[in-house]
């Protein structure tokens, strides 16, 4: 077989997938072979077709096992530089870079046929017998499906129960964390079922944060159905100045620990006003 | 039975490699959003601006300015980011002097119709690098003579299963995707070497052009490979006049002054030394960085004792034929081409090991490990050849494979973070109730989701020193932690932190203990405003008094 007809199925197959990959973009953008037409037409083709351009094929020449695996990984040494190039010098978008790639495969084809001598076997070495590679790939089988078949640690876990503090807003920037004397000072207490219903005693208590005696402003024994939340509303006394913890623990909720949050509420004078 | 044709069975042998690699490297990051890569957050980023932009954002001025101060004001305006944080500079030095990386996301992405976030997941850096292994090992057994060429199938599963930390890194379009310019570069000094052929030498020299815009370590172990070549020449010079060299003298004098060149136009070469400098009393020996993966890495015995016991089966060969060509050579024996290169690979290998762990602290284990695994498999390959007629030797390859194979998917599976409906729910809820421009800390894990999935563009980390570590996570008083309050607004705290450790700035911490976990909430300085039981979410309330404690301290750099 001379050596032109070894080598053009192969840079006519990448010719083809560059094209394709053109078409794709530019016709059938949403279709669901564009990932493989890609990876053959935008990394694999152009490779193969730039080494056999500058490395096309002599008696000593490349085994098609090199031809293609080289092809492939300068594919991917090319793929970026082209983009960076097409990026720079026309912008970026699909269209321009998978012509440009198809440019490129089609005119390193073409130089690789006319430059073609020689012939060259698939590999230097005698490949595994048919029954040891139809093992092998038996065995890649077997051992590929139960890798894909592992469990994997916590994907099989429901959603749990969710305790929040916010403000009155619902998000965490309104936190009334410091207040003026006499200020009014409102927080929301937002509880949410997770995958399972949810029932427990909710507590909101207002404590002075060195200790001392804790204030309930809120008891709750409400049931949640699973995914189902609710907020409560909580003012805090602000009449004495200090430092307070505003704690809140959701207890018994399933069989899933209590939640608590907190928050370290400042009130101070009026005249000294201050940022947490 | 008729048999296939050996087009065929090459095929269907080198798809069954391919397929290998890919199950065992995507065990664990399948089913969840978690990145299988934390740091994937800067190339999905940069990726996604090309697309909605349509250009890759990059540093056009690259040769007049590419110092931080110069740029970063360009930088931010670009790619949208409001603050530089640590993240955000980890992203500069993409945009800066590392274009290429981000522009084969993008790339990828803009053919294959898939988001940034999906394409990242093509692992077809590892599969060029596979497909590599089997073409070089075919190459090296069928030209070396003497021995068995069939054993040349064996290079390719070895490097698709026989290396936890090659699989780790290469499951991903990382920058690690540039050792294919690696692979490459062995190929052909290969082919040189067998083959006489003179134009292998151009085609491996000149892609490495692209490393010093695409990767940066990949860049400093050529530069290192290099030196130990032109090393070796002197030293063959003296010892065995008559072994042609690897590659010639002024080649591995002139590579090495390029890449340094390219890395000090683009700035990179300055930062490095400066970021080195800062970590260290000396710029290459840093005792604090050095102590960090020493003290804190694989602690958990069983994962420590998979880790190693892997590497170790896998490099035995390797180490072996290197070591005798070693000592060939300096006995003035004659010894065959290949084991002469494996032996310069790994005098490299462990030349950019010592230097990189002194400098940086990052270990073998992390780095070198993953470039020397394709010339591992080749000498494993080499090794066995040489008794691949006898049954047993077979038998006994099919058993490393396998054995590998299952140490290799134990340990990837356990490296995959995993992701819980619980910290689905607790990201949502922070999407809603935070303010997007926050400056959020967390596990580097949770903010590269919380980055890339929520918008949460000021997510932080800190610069890695022990000191992070000892005062802020394993440490059980709330107290040393107030230091570091100053510089974050939020702080989201997993529980996989007390369970199956976490990643920092470097893999497979240690679980933090449960002491420790409950420091930050009995912190006065930290309001705990999100419970789960999966995640908790913080909002930093540190009164200007109490940082005032720590003034004139050494503080943390955020």
């Amino acid at each position: 077989m001379s050596s032109f007809s070894r080598l053009w199925p192969a840079v006519a197959l990448a010719v083809a997938a560059s094209v394709a990959l053109l078409l794709t973009v530019l016709l059938a953008p949403e279709a669901p072979w564009r990932l493989p037409v890609a990876v053959l037409g935008g990394v694999w083709a152009p490779g193969y077709a730039l080494l056999a351009a500058f490395h096309p094929f002599h008696r000593e020449g490349m085994t098609e096992l090199e031809r293609h695996a080289l092809g492939f990984a300068f594919g991917l040494l090319a793929a970026p530089v082209v983009g960076l190039g097409v990026s720079l010098a026309a912008g970026f978008d699909a269209a321009r870079v998978a012509g440009a790639l198809a440019g490129l495969t089609l005119a390193g084809g073409v130089v690789g046929l006319l430059r073609a001598r020689g012939d060259a076997p698939w590999t230097l070495s005698e490949p595994p017998g048919t029954r040891t590679t139809l093992a092998v790939c038996a065995a890649t089988l077997v051992a590929a499906s139960a890798l894909w078949a592992l469990p994997f640690p916590g994907t099989a876990s429901g959603a749990p129960a969710s305790l929040a503090l916010v403000g009155r807003d619902g998000t965490t920037a309104s936190l009334p964390l410091v207040v003026d004397v006499g200020a009014e000072g409102g927080f929301l207490v937002e509880a949410r079922a997770g995958d399972r219903a949810a029932s427990g005693t909710l507590v909101v208590t207002w404590a002075p944060a060195e200790g001392g005696e804790a204030l309930v402003l809120l008891l709750s024994e409400r049931a949640l159905p699973a995914g189902q939340g609710a907020s409560w509303p909580v003012a805090v006394p602000t009449a004495e100045p200090g430092t307070f913890a505003l704690r809140a623990r959701w207890s018994g909720v399933g069989d899933e620990g209590p939640r608590e949050t907190h928050a370290w509420v400042r009130v101070v004078p009026k005249e000294s006003e201050g940022g947490a | 039975m008729r048999g296939l044709p050996p087009a065929v069975r090459v095929g269907l042998l080198a798809a069954c490699a391919v397929v290998l690699f890919l199950s065992l490297a995507g065990v664990g990051t399948r089913a969840g959003p978690y990145a299988p890569n934390d740091w994937l957050f800067s190339h999905t980023h940069l990726a996604q601006r090309a697309l909605d932009e349509g250009a890759i954002p990059l540093n056009r001025g690259l040769l007049s300015e590419n110092t931080f101060e110069e740029t970063h004001g360009r930088f931010q305006e670009e790619v949208g980011l409001s603050r530089m944080t640590f993240y955000a500079t980890t992203m500069w030095h993409f945009w800066n002097g590392l274009p290429l990386h981000p522009a084969l996301v993008a790339t990828l992405a803009v053919l294959t119709g898939d988001a940034p976030e999906d394409v990242v997941r093509l692992p077809l850096g590892g599969v060029a690098l596979v497909l590599l292994a089997y073409a070089s090992a075919d190459l090296l057994l069928g030209r070396a003579g003497g021995l068995d060429a069939r054993a040349a199938v064996l290079a390719p599963f070895l490097l698709a299963v026989g290396s936890a930390p090659f699989a780790l890194d290469l499951r991903v379009l990382m920058p690690s995707t540039s050792l294919v310019v690696l692979a490459l570069l062995l190929h052909l000094l290969l082919r040189r070497l067998l083959m006489r052929d003179e134009r292998a030498l151009a085609f491996a020299i000149a892609p490495l052009a692209l490393l010093p815009f695409w990767y940066y370590t990949v860049s400093y172990f050529v530069i290192v490979l290099f030196l130990g070549f032109l090393a070796a020449n002197v030293a063959m010079r003296w010892l065995r006049p008559d072994t042609p060299p690897l590659v010639p003298s002024v080649v591995a004098a002139l590579v090495p002054l390029a890449l340094v060149g390219a890395l000090f136009l683009n700035g990179a070469l300055t930062s490095h030394v400066e970021m080195a400098s800062q970590m260290s009393a000396s710029p290459f020996f840093a005792a604090d960085a050095g102590g960090d993966y020493e003290t804190h890495l694989n602690r958990d015995p069983a994962r420590s004792a998979l880790l190693y016991a892997g590497t170790l089966m896998l490099f035995a060969p390797f180490a072996a034929v290197s070591l005798a060509a070693g000592v060939g050579i300096l006995r003035r024996r004659p010894v065959a081409g290949p084991p002469v290169v494996f032996a310069q690979w790994a005098l490299a290998g462990a030349a950019y090991s010592a230097l990189l762990n002194g400098a940086v602290g990052v270990s073998f284990l992390n780095r070198s490990v993953i470039y020397l695994s394709p010339v591992a498999a080749l000498a494993a390959a080499w090794v066995f050849a040489s008794w691949w007629g006898r049954p047993w030797v077979r038998g006994c390859a099919v058993a490393l494979v396998v054995v590998l194979g299952v140490v290799t998917a134990a340990f990837v599976a356990g490296a995959a973070p995993t992701y819980e409906e619980g910290d689905r729910a607790a990201f949502r809820w922070a999407a809603g109730a935070v303010p997007r421009e926050a400056v959020v800390y967390a596990s580097l894990d949770a903010a590269s989701v919380l980055f890339r999935e929520h918008g949460f563009h000021d997510a932080i980390a800190f610069h890695p020193r022990v000191a992070l570590l000892e005062d802020f996570w394993y440490s059980e008083d709330p107290e040393t932690i107030v230091p570091y309050l100053a510089s974050f607004d939020y702080f989201v705290l997993r529980d996989e932190a007390r369970h199956a450790g976490f990643e920092e700035f470097g893999p497979l911490r240690e679980p933090v203990s449960e002491e420790a976990y409950a420091k930050f909430a009995r912190s006065r300085d930290m309001h705990l405003l999100f419970d789960n039981g999966e995640v908790q979410v913080f909002r930093v309330g540190l009164a200007p008094e109490r940082l005032h404690r720590f003034e004139g301290g050494s503080g943390p750099a955020g």
